[in-house]
């Protein structure tokens, strides 16, 4: 196989990753609300099982996708698909200041990972694999 | 006065997680075990803190909230400690994202 197609593959593969890692913090956050402070054990076993599911897929799609991207997808993707979650299964009211203020949150924390000058730092944190020309 | 305590856990979940994403930079790839360990105590607690605050406050806000101290707080610790830019359209999206916490605060139920 060629090695532009192997790098569109992992790409391709590094997205479902991402996503499903945001489905996962979705999954912990809705899950954290019958755990009782932790006191109840199926709920948090599963908090913890979906907490671990979600960071070694967001670290698995780290190798391909820049760490700015990657994060504000994620967490993007995580809070607003809690705050659906919530009000479907859980009956939360979806008032015009709640939502609101949940685009304002979610707009700053996509702003602040989309507009990310990288600097030395963060890039020790998240190595990026050179794609070749 | 009970919501009052479950923001004040709210809060301070945040601020756990902000000490954590601090450990895990500091950690240096997860190969400095005293950052690790700092990290994995300061997420536990994170967590903790969380699902008591969500004894009360919906979890749709909660998770926001979370989000939003982790982001403001790992910002403002990468610009006053390791020299991150302090550009004006970072400034704006660290406000915008507390005006959203003090919003969904205000609109609590």
């Amino acid at each position: 196989m060629a090695k532009s197609s192997d790098q569109r593959d992992n790409r391709a593969v590094a997205w479902i990753q991402l996503v499903l890692a945001a489905l996962f913090e979705v999954a912990w956050a809705i899950g954290i609300s019958f755990t009782e402070g932790f006191t109840r054990a199926w709920p948090s076993l599963g908090v913890v099982v979906a907490t671990i599911a979600s960071f070694a897929l967001l670290a698995r799609a780290l190798k391909s996708i820049p760490l700015g991207t990657a994060y504000a997808v994620w967490s993007g993707l995580g809070a607003a698909g809690t705050a659906v979650c919530g009000a479907i299964l859980l009956g939360e009211p979806l008032t015009v200041g709640r939502v609101a203020s949940l685009c304002a949150i979610i707009g700053g924390v996509l702003g602040l990972r989309l507009l990310h000058e990288p600097s030395a730092a963060t890039q020790s944190v998240a190595p990026i694999k050179k794609v070749g020309a | 006065m009970i919501d009052s305590l479950a923001w004040i856990a709210l809060s301070g979940a945040g601020c756990c997680e902000v000490l954590a994403a601090t450990c895990i930079l500091l950690s240096e790839g997860m190969r400095r075990t005293r950052w690790l360990v700092g990290f994995v105590v300061a997420m536990t607690g994170s967590l903790f803190l969380l699902s008591v605050a969500v004894r009360t406050i919906p979890i749709g806000s909660a998770y926001a909230v979370w989000t939003g101290i982790g982001a403001v707080g790992t910002t403002a610790v990468g610009m006053i400690a390791f020299n991150e830019s302090r550009a004006p359209r970072r400034i704006a999206c660290l406000l915008l994202i507390l005006a959203g916490v003090v919003g969904l605060r205000l609109s609590a139920v």
